[in-house]
């Protein structure tokens, strides 16, 4: 049973470690390496400026993206945890729905209005869109911090003489800085990677590296792919790791005895 | 009195009419609007589809065409087979997770999450790699390996909640471990499975690049023909129709499974 | 002083406190005893401006503060969990309250200092709250309720969490410190005896209701009520 059990997870992993592999094989296919290694899909990434320019847009969309979601998250959570709202259920469910609505319903329903803003083929309307897709989590994680800090630091605040605003600023979003920080990054690696919505969206100026990656994948399979992946990758894997670091369970601090 | 944070729900509700409420009103419109002239043809300055008309004829079309009748049951059977596939694995890797000790635990979870976080392009290239030519086979295949993390994750979460001393009372009543399994663990953790059933067959059901990517075009489900419709053959109409039926489809299912685990529970 | 007047709240259809009159007198330590789920906390939660009473009003040195809120209270209150600020050094803590009342930093610096001296500690204003122990914690919240000159202090099971040998020590300490500077307390407890050592009077809570209110020896030889009597587990 257990050897199952890690054969399924070998199986999830091993798609990783074959793409990492494959973005160095000296071959003109997507083959494992044979005759040794080679850099040439990276110097060709790097050369062309397509790619680069891939690359570039984005690296902005997901920091504008992440900017959005997050701060849009945090009012959010900070308006709504705590406070009972007849509405409160309902808002948060509809928060929510992007997670579970069909991705094509959603990326149709955008390109239409986006066509009709002036947003079309600009960068903004991917961020706009990708925080869509990124704020249940932003939020989700948010919610999930500020639930589990103790009320009483916030009210030990207030009696000290704190308004809203400062024990806001001075209490709670200090404690919910590890928070804060995994909600970004998750929103980052949730938009550098979106493609369903970028596919719909993107327009010739606008192109994600994962939008650029897509027709390569369907068509014209070179190792450059690999190599687009893995730089990809590289940008994602220790944001994951650090949002996994901060947001480790720990053992409770003074404030939490009992 | 004044409610000034009421104010800090402004943002979350601008991106929530702009992003979702408008987006899906305007493809309910759409699929009733007669279609455009850009249909079937490749121009990009056709009409998308012809503003003002009221029709149901794409509505028509996808409910009545052998066609697209095919196409969604093909889908609904596509989201079963992998919904079964992947509540078996991710039942498989949530009980490793259960058994861990806590240090393996954080490690595991971090290897189970790890593919959701690399690309899910890199991801399906490395499933064709492995699972070889496009086919029926590594549609499934990738669709259960995009999927199991979270099934193994909500599952795991579950389980952490059952307290192990009632699996040793049980045990100290005489159980086998395989017995205290079936009769205190695993029905206990069904909770976690009907959470994870239900988000499995709804992602399933509007799963998009492993059948695009790994299949033929026999393969092919409901949200592959609407980014064809829309990006191919730019028939708007017709795409939003797909969509329209879709939705109603998982919602009509998920509003039904919902009850069902409400009588379970 | 503190005074509650006919003080009522309800959770949904659920009374915590009913109808609760009770004035402290100042410089007076009162305790407000009884067993967990009386309302005692509830008390003294709106004592803090951390609950709205649904009736009722409470005065504090004349002023009514029914519906002030705590920042303009002026009352310092120590949780039963301490409420120490994880991510501040104790130190840090105790200034909080005379940063919000915009003192400036070497005027907190020193008045911290003080007041941490003057509870016994110091040398660990640099420490943060995880680094210290439960004594030192409770010490530091005391502190940071007392550095604003509250009018009132309140005090929740501010003993509960300390071994029985730091909690004896602990609570002779703080009568002496509440003797010495006069100041007005509500101590909100479970345990009797604490109350009995401490307290110059004695507020008697049960499912919501503040059953008697005087000195130890008025409850022990004339107890309002059987409740009373077997609560301090004197024969009739």
């Amino acid at each position: 049973m257990k050897s199952l059990s890690y054969t399924v997870l070998g199986l999830l992993l091993t798609p990783l470690v074959f793409s990492v592999l494959v973005s160095f094989t000296t071959s003109q296919y997507l083959e494992l390496p044979r005759n040794g290694l080679t850099l040439q899909w990276y110097e060709q990434f790097f050369a062309n400026p397509v790619w680069v320019r891939a690359l570039a847009n984005s690296l902005a969309i997901a920091a504008l993206s992440a900017i959005f979601s997050v701060a849009t998250a945090l009012a959010t959570a900070a308006a709504l945890v705590r406070r009972p709202l007849r509405w409160k259920t309902a808002w948060e469910s509809a928060l929510l729905l992007p997670m579970v609505l069909p991705g094509v319903a959603l990326a149709v329903g955008m390109l239409a209005v986006v066509r009709l803003t002036p947003l079309w083929g600009n960068p903004l309307s991917l961020a706009l869109a990708h925080s869509v897709l990124s704020l249940p989590v932003a939020y989700l994680v948010l919610r999930a911090s500020l639930q589990k800090m103790d009320p009483n630091l916030e009210a030990a605040a207030r009696g000290l003489g704190a308004n809203s605003w400062q024990v806001f600023r001075f209490v709670t979003l200090p404690l919910a800085a590890p928070a804060v920080l995994a909600a970004t990054l998750f929103s980052l690696v949730i938009s550098l990677n979106e493609i369903t919505v970028t596919l719909f969206l993107a327009t010739r100026d606008t192109q994600t590296l994962p939008r650029v990656i897509w027709p390569n994948l369907r068509f014209a399979i070179t190792p450059l792919v690999a190599a687009a992946s893995v730089v990809l990758l590289t940008l994602t894997l220790p944001a994951v790791i650090a949002a996994g670091w901060w947001l480790r369970p720990r053992t409770p601090r003074g404030a939490t005895l009992r | 009195m004044t409610r000034p944070w009421r104010l800090l729900l402004l943002p979350s509700l601008f991106l929530w009419l702009a992003g979702v409420l408008t987006p899906l009103v305007f493809v309910l419109r759409m699929s009733l609007y007669a279609h455009g002239e850009g249909s079937g043809e490749k121009h990009f300055d056709a009409l998308f589809y012809q503003p003002g008309t009221w029709s149901l004829q794409s509505i028509l079309t996808v409910l009545t065409e052998p066609f697209y009748q095919r196409l969604f049951a093909f889908t609904a059977l596509l989201a079963l087979t992998v919904t079964t596939l992947t509540l078996l694995c991710g039942y498989l890797l949530g009980y490793l997770v259960y058994r861990a000790t806590p240090k393996r635990k954080i490690l595991l979870i971090l290897l189970i999450a790890l593919p959701k976080f690399t690309n899910i392009l890199v991801f399906v290239f490395g499933v064709k790699m492995i699972f070889g030519a496009n086919g029926f086979f590594p549609v499934v295949a990738g669709e259960v390996l995009l999927l199991v993390p979270y099934a193994a994750l909500t599952i795991a979460a579950t389980l952490e909640t059952v307290p192990y001393h009632l699996v040793e009372a049980a045990r100290g009543l005489g159980a086998s471990p395989a017995a205290a399994f079936w009769r205190v663990t695993f029905p206990l953790s069904m909770p976690g499975v009907a959470a994870a059933a239900i988000l499995t067959i709804l992602w399933s059901a509007s799963g998009f690049l492993g059948p695009y990517l790994l299949g033929e075009p026999v393969h092919y489900t409901v949200a592959v023909e609407v980014e064809r419709q829309v990006r191919q053959n730019l028939n708007w109409t017709l795409a939003a129709a797909l969509n329209v039926v879709l939705i109603a489809l998982l919602a009509g299912g998920a509003y039904t499974m919902s009850l069902l685990r409400r009588r379970l529970a | 002083m503190i005074e509650f007047v006919e003080v009522s709240k309800n959770y949904g259809a659920v009374p915590a406190v009913r109808a609760a009159s009770l004035a402290v007198r100042p410089g007076e330590l009162l305790a407000v005893l009884g067993p967990s789920g009386c309302g005692k906390t509830t008390l003294l939660r709106i004592a803090g401006g951390y609950e709205q009473p649904d009736a009722g009003l409470l005065r504090i040195g004349g002023r009514d503060v029914t519906h002030t809120g705590p920042q303009h209270r002026n009352v310092g209150m120590v949780f039963q969990n301490y409420a120490l600020f994880p991510h501040m050094n104790a130190s840090e803590n105790v200034e909080f309250g005379l940063r919000m009342r915009g003192v400036a930093k070497d005027e907190r610096r020193r008045r911290a200092a003080a007041i941490l001296s003057l509870v016994g500690l110091d040398d660990i204003g640099h420490r943060k709250p995880a680094e210290l122990s439960g004594g030192q914690q409770q010490r530091v919240a005391l502190a940071r309720a007392l550095v604003i000159e509250p009018a009132v202090l309140l005090l929740d099971e501010p003993l509960a969490n300390l071994d029985r040998n730091v909690r004896l020590r602990t609570r002779d300490e703080l009568r002496a410190l509440q003797q010495r500077l006069k100041i007005t307390t509500i101590l909100v407890t479970h345990d009797q005896e604490e109350a009995l050592a401490i307290a110059d009077r004695i507020s008697v809570m049960d499912a919501g209701r503040i059953v008697q209110t005087g000195t130890a020896i008025d409850l022990c030889l004339r107890p309002a009520s059987p409740f009373v009597s077997t609560f301090f587990g004197l024969p009739e």
